[in-house]
């Protein structure tokens, strides 16, 4: 379903969903083509949690992400050249072609620093918003992270520290294999991958730290249980947990993802006869770019032919930022030694 | 910067005094720095003087130092200058990702952008009785991370000045303490002064032999020139004061002049702090080397904790004294 926000920021959260997929589609084809060399952890299916949760975040608020942070960043507004240009390590990206996919971040939209890994930016998102707290500073902390990050001990650790101290910081756990019930997804030799909990919420449970799960494909249960839990910290209230249920692409084949039956058509939205059998389960029922699709058609809030002019909108931006990266030149190689520290003195 | 450089040192501290008064004048003077951990008022354990006189500026942690470690880093992106005082070396450990995956690769990763500015103070080497797991030395760990300052004081007046500009840094610092320097005493200025990261001092002059000591074996060295000067011998001491940035240029130039060198650090020897000055001197004064570099190190095992055995693994005055000896030719260390 949608929120009750107006049409013009609706239309704007769903531009910027079409520009996440597009722009991850573009990445796995460049890596086919072998433009891209390394991992590449792809958003497919978590757009609307990103889009959704993004929007609540105001330009004081700041966002940690992991490795799996294109969404997070498209969805806070981000330029796709420069973070496509990162990926392929180029000087004009985001990071100077220091960070690649794993790592990148932009300070001026309070994005300041993204670990690759899973649980590893928790305590310093809890720190942070205690640091805010402290300083008298506006602005409270979303922690985006898979569901993965919750057996690490820094994830523990962090929300204890968080129950403790209560600043306003946010978790929201995109729990992107909801299919596979938690505590379940156990073969031969794969039982250490399964988390023995039945439910992601007893660990802030057990921190009193207040919980909420949602259906990370529906658009207006994701923002209004993030945009509750950023208010609660605005107000004082301390943390919350959020987990965002959404379930698993088809073509997510660990870190080497593949485009089953190519990139998304709007069409999809109305025309079942377009979507090939084999997938029709992936794009009908589950694909959250689908579902929003269905959802602005049927309140009225765009037609089919806006729609389609929306995606070759995205698919444009997407094409002009793959120019402005392959057409950037790599960093000069004195630049692996400057900025091991900020500020003056010795670098090394 | 020599000793008898300090201005108005007249008054004598303990090297704790002295790492307590400047904890206190710089809570004082700098509204965004507090202390996560450790009170730092006393050599090791509270009670907590500090925090009487500051109470809102300290924070006990959970016992959780990954994720005090990681609060610290946050906070120091927030805009304030935490300490976090982990105490005890060998804790570090349970803090070491976020340590050195996450708060060293902070700027580098923003490409100069952003920085931690957030202070690791740790406790390290053998105390007495620490034994395997209280004792650890891990400045040669760190030194192999790249994006991480590293300052090893080893007098009060070292403590009190390296802090302030620990704190001022705006980087991650390693801020590495001996529990046995507590009660070593030494003039101390009242007011708060800051010694510049990276300017080795020279703690005491000489002619014959140089020690390059770090932390509590500059104390060491120390008492080993004056062995060896009753017997003729005039050792030259050279205390980097930090490694991390590290004044190579006070280091070889003392090796240039003496010709004879002894390098002595309290982490294990193999691939040490040791190790890599050697080799630094080796490549950088080869050609005024009159001997080759003696290590004087601990033992490659475990901490263990009897004592005559704690005794036997480490880097003492005597076998410095030994080593300075072995670079004249005075007689050979095993």
């Amino acid at each position: 379903m949608l929120p009750a926000l107006s049409r013009e920021v609706l239309l704007e959260a769903y531009s910027r969903v079409l520009l996440m997929r597009r722009f991850d589609e573009c990445v796995v084809r460049l890596r086919d083509q072998g433009v891209f060399n390394g991992h590449y952890h792809v958003y497919f299916g978590q757009e609307v949690t990103g889009a959704a949760a993004c929007l609540t975040a105001s330009p004081d608020d700041y966002i940690f992400t992991t490795h799996r942070n294109h969404g997070h960043l498209l969805a806070r507004g981000v330029d796709p050249a420069p973070m496509l240009a990162e990926i392929l390590g180029r000087e004009t990206g985001t990071n100077g072609g220091i960070a690649g996919t794993f790592h990148l971040s932009v300070p001026e939209k309070n994005i300041l620093h993204t670990s690759a890994v899973v649980g590893g930016i928790m305590p310093i998102a809890v720190g942070m918003a205690f640091g805010l707290r402290r300083r008298k500073q506006p602005g409270v902390v979303m922690a985006i992270f898979g569901e993965g990050s919750l057996q690490e001990g820094a994830f523990h650790e962090a929300i204890q520290m968080a129950a403790l101290t209560r600043p306003p910081v946010v978790f929201l756990i995109e729990n992107n294999d909801a299919e596979a019930e938690v505590g379940k997804k156990v073969g031969p030799y794969k039982y250490l991958k399964a988390a023995p909990v039945k439910d992601l919420g007893d660990y802030p449970r057990i921190h009193s730290v207040p919980n909420v799960r949602v259906e990370g494909t529906d658009f207006k249960a994701v923002h209004e249980a993030v945009a509750a839990a950023m208010d609660a910290a605005r107000r004082g209230d301390g943390p919350t947990f959020i987990e965002s249920r959404m379930f698993r692409w088809p073509g997510q084949f660990g870190s080497w993802p593949r485009l089953v039956q190519g990139p998304f058509e709007p069409r999809y939205a109305w025309d079942e006869s377009s979507v090939d059998p084999l997938y029709r389960t992936w794009w009908i029922e589950r694909d959250p770019v689908v579902r929003m699709t269905r959802e602005l058609l049927e309140a009225g809030l765009l037609s089919r032919a806006e729609a389609e002019g929306m995606a070759a909108e995205a698919t444009r931006r997407v094409v002009d930022a793959e120019a402005f990266a392959r057409q950037s030149p790599f960093p000069p190689p004195s630049a692996a030694a400057e900025h091991v520290f900020v500020g003056s003195g010795a670098n090394v | 910067m020599t000793r008898e450089t300090h201005p108005g040192a007249a008054r004598e501290l303990t090297y704790y005094e002295a790492r307590a008064e400047a904890v206190a004048q710089i809570l004082a003077a700098d509204d965004r720095v507090f202390v996560l951990g450790g009170d730092m008022s006393t050599p090791f354990n509270p009670p907590n003087t500090l925090e009487e006189q500051f109470p809102d500026r300290f924070m006990t942690p959970p016992i959780a130092e990954l994720g005090a470690a990681g609060f610290g880093i946050g906070a120091a992106m927030a805009g304030n200058r935490p300490i976090v005082s982990l105490y005890t070396a060998s804790f570090l450990y349970e803090a070491w990702p976020q340590v050195v995956n996450e708060a060293a690769n902070v700027a580098y990763m923003s490409n100069g952008r952003v920085g931690a500015g957030v202070v690791f103070h740790i406790v390290h080497g053998l105390r007495g009785a620490g034994a395997a797991q209280h004792s650890a030395s891990p400045q040669a760990m760190l030194w192999n991370v790249p994006g991480l300052k590293l300052a090893l004081p080893s007098s009060p007046y070292d403590v009190k000045g390296l802090l302030t500009t620990a704190v001022a840094d705006g980087n991650p610092v390693m801020f590495v303490d001996h529990l046995l320097l507590a009660n070593v005493r030494g003039p101390v200025p009242e007011d708060l002064y800051a010694i510049p990261f990276g300017v080795a001092d020279v703690k005491r002059r000489g002619e014959d032999v140089t020690i390059v000591a770090t932390s509590l074996l500059v104390q060491r060295a120390l008492d080993a020139a004056k062995i060896l000067a009753a017997d003729g011998i005039s050792v030259e001491v050279v205390d980097p004061r930090t490694l991390v940035p590290l004044d190579e240029a006070t280091i070889l130039g003392s090796v240039r002049k003496t010709g004879r060198v002894v390098i002595a650090d309290e982490c294990p020897l193999r691939a040490g702090v040791a190790a890599e000055l050697s080799a630094l001197i080796t490549e950088g004064a080869w050609d005024s080397l009159k001997a080759a570099p003696r290590r004087v190190a601990r033992l490659d095992v475990p901490v263990p904790f009897s004592p005559p055995l704690e005794e036997y693994i480490a880097p003492t005055t005597d076998k410095i004294v030994a080593a300075a000896r072995a670079t004249i030719g005075q007689t050979v260390v095993a």
